[in-house]
């Protein structure tokens, strides 16, 4: 039961039955009440016709008002179903009577002008409808005398016609019966036409949902056929597409970047396994072992390295990397940042520029901020070739500031420049320093500035390779 | 048996070299594909482990190239690459075998064993030359079922003379096979091992089994030549 309220189809059908219901119900009783409206004012315009004849036969003669009818009236005499009339003077005084009355009266309505018809029970027990109509009695011309028509003033009378509804009644009967088997056919018809009608409507809408139900779960890469949808569910076949794109694309760079992830951790793992392995073929000395085990360190920083940055790139990624900005001069922080790479830049012969702005303070978190300077540093002291230069700059002006640092030796195209930021790309395929530069770098780099709304541009040109950052005084809406 | 081992990251490749001279082999090794490639044109190599991503020159390439030059070598490509399309790739380009990072060193060893088998062409372990036995799965060596202790570089020599079973092998050949590319190849090395070969596997009582051909090399085999 709760599942055919759910469905659209029996929510349909059931609204458009019942609409339908009662809008054929109320037009059946409209033509009805108008057919019976009419048939009453047409038997009520008869009763009006003989009261106005019975009226027409009533004289007055002086002070007295005579009834004087010279026809028969044989509708008031017939023994089978009769009619009757009363007439009588406003007071009350009796005029004259139709003998189908015998000793009963009839009640009148409320004497008006216009006439009144009321249903009403006739004497012998029959359905019937009294006319009343009030008058004034004309004068007998043959009976006319100055002085009496002087001494009496005209006095009012009241005609009754009751006559029996049967006839009436049986047509109404008849139309009541006719109207109710036209009301129910027309709603059965209707109600089957309906559930064609809605079947074929909603019959889009099942297979839309019988596409979407075939679609396996493990293949996003199927679309909706958005031919012939249609109009009120091609938005939705068209956002659901639309959806299942960025769903694809959602899951595709989740897979890739797993895969990734795995990918950089096989060649360290393999580098662990393989030198626990052979060191444990055989006997060793004491610094053999020594050795192998800071080797085997080494490797667990490379890879610790590797996972810290991951999850760093996870958090910031969902937002769980809380910011505590305060004053920071972008030059002291560089500087400071710099002082663990001396030794390194020194050691491979790097010559380097370091040329500061004197004051640039910016609202930033200063721990991203020097993951930030680190890796470029890294990456700088890394990539250079031997020998070669290495250039770190800071300036600043009314907007923000601007950190460069840039690099001779690089072998990354002018093309590939737009790839830098890429998660795990590297300008060539080399893990020669896996964990520690697994092409994560730059795509934290850029990551940690968008929580601020700052910009990191990178490019390479002519073997010189630079990082500038732009950071506003302020921080930004994340970008 | 030589071996050269072309991997990018450091640690591995120690690792792997240390394991394979330990073993036995004389193993050349480059850390990026421009010197791994001017290896194996330079030297017979027996196996070239090699990795796929490689500074300079990609492991895809060196694969191509040597297969193009008909190298003899058989190569293993040793990769985190696992998907089944870098594997059938792999094979394609001209692999002879592909192991999967990380690996059990033991496994490594195993395959490149076996892709020397397949070089010399034994379908067995267990190489037999008269009454001489040596097995390359257990590296032993028996005569007339009473085994016979041998340094790794002897035992290196004698599974290389008995894959060459009753051929003539030169010295240089043996050089090629036997010493990697820092090892000093001028001096009468080779004439040294034999020389202690003989010593312990040669007996008064049983066939000669090595032989000396004057200004061509040496034989391994049962001539019939009594002492």
């Amino acid at each position: 039961m709760k599942a055919a309220n759910r469905s659209l189809r029996w929510r349909l059908l059931l609204g458009s039955s019942i609409s339908t219901t009662l809008i054929l119900a109320l037009l059946g009783a409209a033509i009805f009440i108008s057919v019976r409206r009419s048939l009453v004012a047409e038997f009520d315009a008869v009763s009006l016709a003989k009261a106005d004849a019975l009226a027409t036969m009533t004289e007055r003669h002086g002070r007295r008002v005579k009834f004087d009818s010279d026809q028969s009236l044989p509708e008031f005499v017939s023994p089978h179903r009769p009619e009757y009339f009363e007439l009588r003077l406003e007071d009350g005084s009796p005029i004259a009577r139709s003998s189908s009355l015998g000793a009963v009266h009839l009640s009148a309505a409320p004497a008006t002008d216009a006439p009144a018809s009321a249903d009403a029970t006739l004497p012998d027990g029959r359905r019937g409808r009294i006319l009343t109509l009030r008058f004034t009695p004309q004068t007998d011309r043959d009976d006319e005398d100055g002085d009496d028509r002087r001494a009496a003033a005209p006095r009012a009378a009241i005609v009754m016609v009751a006559r029996g509804t049967g006839p009436l009644d049986a047509t109404l009967d008849r139309l009541r019966w006719l109207l109710l088997t036209l009301v129910g056919s027309a709603v059965c018809l209707s109600g089957l036409v309906l559930v064609v009608v809605v079947n074929g409507a909603l019959r889009p809408m099942r297979r839309v949902a019988q596409e979407i139900e075939s679609f396996p779960e493990e293949n996003l890469s199927r679309r909706l056929d958005p031919r012939g949808v249609p109009a009120e569910l091609a938005p939705v076949v068209d956002r659901l597409n639309g959806l299942l794109g960025r769903l694809e694309a959602a899951f595709a760079r989740e897979r890739a970047f797993t895969a990734d992830v795995a990918h950089e951790l096989r060649t360290p793992l393999a580098g662990l396994q393989t030198t626990l392995e052979v060191c444990r073929t055989r006997p060793r000395d004491v610094e053999t072992y020594q050795a192998t085990i800071d080797k085997c360190l080494a490797m667990t920083a490379g890879i610790r390295s590797m996972v810290q940055t991951l999850l760093m790139l996870a958090r910031a990624d969902a937002g769980q990397l809380p910011l505590q900005c305060a004053a920071v001069n972008l030059g002291e922080l560089v500087e400071e940042c710099w002082r663990p790479f001396q030794q390194r830049a020194a050691g491979r012969g790097l010559h380097v520029e370091l040329r500061l702005a004197a004051s640039c303070i910016v609202q930033r978190d200063a721990e991203l901020l020097k993951i930030v300077v680190n890796n470029l540093f890294d990456n700088a002291v890394s990539y250079a070739d031997d020998g070669g230069d290495v250039w770190i700059r800071s300036s600043s002006d009314g907007g923000g500031c601007a950190v460069e640092v840039a690099n001779t030796g690089s072998r990354v195209s002018a093309e590939k420049s737009a790839q830098l930021f890429q998660r795990f790309w590297r300008g060539d395929e080399s893990r020669s320093a896996t964990g520690l530069h697994c092409g994560l770098g730059l795509s934290l780099c850029q990551r940690l500035l968008c929580l601020t709304g700052d910009d990191i541009e990178a490019r390479s040109l002519d073997g010189v390779f630079s990082v500038r950052l732009i950071i506003a005084r302020r921080p930004r809406a994340p970008t | 048996m030589r071996v050269l081992v072309v991997e990018d990251f450091e640690p591995l490749r120690e690792s792997i070299v240390q394991g394979l001279r330990e073993a036995g082999y004389a193993v050349d090794f480059a850390a990026d594909g421009e010197v791994g490639l001017w290896h194996a044109q330079s030297d017979e190599h027996d196996v070239i482990i090699l990795d796929l991503m490689l500074p300079k020159v990609d492991g895809w390439s060196i694969l191509k190239t040597l297969r193009q030059r008909r190298c003899p070598a058989h190569i293993l490509v040793l990769t985190a690459k696992d998907t089944s399309a870098d594997k059938v790739r792999g094979l394609e380009f001209g692999a002879d075998d592909y192991l999967v990072k990380p690996f059990d060193f033991a496994e490594l060893l195993a395959r490149v064993k076996a892709l020397i088998r397949r070089k010399y062409e034994a379908r067995t372990t267990l190489l037999r030359i008269g009454d001489l036995e040596v097995d390359t799965s257990r590296r032993a060596v028996r005569r007339a079922d009473t085994p016979i202790e041998l340094s790794s570089r002897e035992y290196a020599l004698v599974e290389y003379l008995a894959h060459n079973a009753n051929r003539i092998v030169s010295r240089s050949e043996i050089c090629e096979h036997l010493y990697d590319f820092n090892a000093d190849t001028e001096s009468n090395v080779v004439d040294v091992f034999i020389g202690l070969l003989r010593k312990k596997i040669e007996r008064p009582d049983r066939p000669r089994l090595i032989h000396t051909r004057r200004g061509q090399g040496y034989l391994l085999g049962d001539l019939g030549e009594g002492r």
